[in-house]
């Protein structure tokens, strides 16, 4: 029965409470900076750029104060996955690597294990790529509530409304999603005890029973879209009842402040970022 | 029931209530599906599980159009972006690009073959939306060299 008590598990956002200098940002600025360092890390590909990268996401995790086993703790259930595929990426696919700045020289080579300098890279590379943007998207969520993240992405994408982007309405969406998520899980909990109640197998799902398990899912999914169809029904009623005109002319409760510390951080990363883009053919190795 | 179609309130903006509640809450089910795990199949493979998040997208893009379709695409990228734990899926251009075409085919296959056969279409275009995400995020795994 543990298995299926989802309300407990969902704790999206999981927005942890502290008073840094992180967590007092504007949410513009965080979402920009945000995508700055990920355009940045996504396409670093020598060992210099990823080295510099993870010691500005780690100076910025210490900077929000959030415990880095915290963050951590996210990834020991995947551990073993990304371990066995670096081990692949290391033995097997040697020649499929060219090395960044460096001639391809194979350092072992017994059947079909082929380790090359190209393949230590990409395994390295790759590797910390992902802790740095990890720890970056954990941070972005555990230190900004989840309706300054919606109110911050609507303000971002208001410019864009002249070219017909509907800003307020995609800001809307996003919270009606996260506002029945819990009501959804609820719903999913509720039907699987009733078919536990009524002797249907629950849990204990084999890899190597993966048709009984589509099958047992084809059984929660459709009593559960059938469900949000009609609650959607309801609030698009509801909505419309109250005549409903869309963002046009509406005015915030919360307003945004965007202060001299913000256009500071906003500044640094843009140019942090800008300069890691185009200095990213130029690292020494 | 009372029905209120036409929504004559939003005339001027390009969504109209019923698209961003539907949108909103095809979302939540994905979400839902990935957050809970229940949305994972595991196979008999080590290194990843089969996936049924992207069938809200599909609904989505088959029921309300390609718009709702994108949009729903978009938050389950964004969402396995942020959730993601296999080095593949921290990449924007794995996680996200593919996605957002998943609902756009399904519909672009479905207003094909409305006219020959309504259930055949809905087959059709979820059979067409799952092979989109599949083809394009291994696609752009191997484009981006994991």
């Amino acid at each position: 029965m543990e298995s299926i008590q989802f309300q407990r598990y969902i704790t999206i956002g999981q927005y942890v409470a502290g008073r840094s200098l992180i967590h007092r940002l504007d949410p513009r600025t965080k979402l920009s900076a945000f995508l700055f360092l990920t355009l940045a890390i996504t396409f670093s590909r020598s060992y210099t750029a990823n080295a510099i990268l993870l010691l500005v996401t780690l100076g910025l995790v210490l900077a929000a104060r959030v415990s880095i086993r915290y963050l951590l703790s996210g990834l020991r259930p995947a551990l073993p996955f990304i371990l066995l595929l670096a081990i692949m990426q290391l033995l097997f696919y040697g020649n499929a690597y060219v090395p960044y700045r460096m001639e391809p020289v194979t350092l072992w080579r017994v059947g079909w294990i082929h380790v090359t300098n190209g393949s230590i890279q990409a395994v390295i590379v790759s590797t910390s790529r992902f802790v740095e943007l990890l720890f970056l998207t954990s941070l972005l969520t555990n230190t900004t509530r989840l309706t300054d993240l919606t109110h911050g992405i609507e303000a971002m994408l208001r410019p864009y409304r002249r070219l017909g982007l509907p800003a307020h309405e995609l800001s809307l969406v996003a919270t009606i999603a996260l506002r029945f998520l819990p009501l959804l899980a609820e719903q999913a909990e509720n039907i699987l005890k009733a078919q536990a109640s009524r002797g249907a197998p629950i849990a204990q799902r084999g890899r190597l029973q993966f048709v009984a398990t589509a099958r047992q899912l084809a059984v929660l999914l459709v009593p559960l879209f059938v469900d949000a169809f009609r609650r959607a029904e309801d609030l698009i009623l509801a909505m419309q009842a109250r005549c409903y005109a869309g963002g046009r002319g509406r005015t915030c409760y919360v307003q945004l402040q965007f202060d001299r510390t913000d256009a500071l951080v906003y500044g640094l990363t843009l140019v942090f970022s800008a300069a890691m883009l185009v200095l990213r053919n130029w690292f020494p190795i | 029931m009372l029905d209120l179609d036409g929504d004559y309130a939003m005339r001027e903006s390009s969504l109209s209530v019923r698209k961003i509640v539907i949108a909103g809450v095809l979302s939540a089910i994905t979400i839902l599906l990935g957050w809970t795990r229940l949305g994972f199949i595991t196979v008999p493979s080590i290194v990843a599980d089969a996936t049924i998040m992207h069938v809200p997208v599909i609904v989505g893009g088959v029921v309300e159009g390609p718009v709702v379709g994108t949009i729903v695409g978009l938050i389950f990228g964004v969402f396995s972006f942020i959730q993601g734990t296999i080095p593949a899926f921290k990449d924007v251009l794995v996680a996200i690009l593919p996605r957002l075409f998943i609902g756009i085919t399904a519909w672009l296959v479905y207003i094909a073959l409305k006219r020959v056969n309504r259930y055949a279409a809905v087959v059709v275009a979820s059979v067409v939306g799952s092979l989109t995400n599949t083809v394009g995020v291994l696609g752009m795994g191997v484009v981006r060299g994991y």
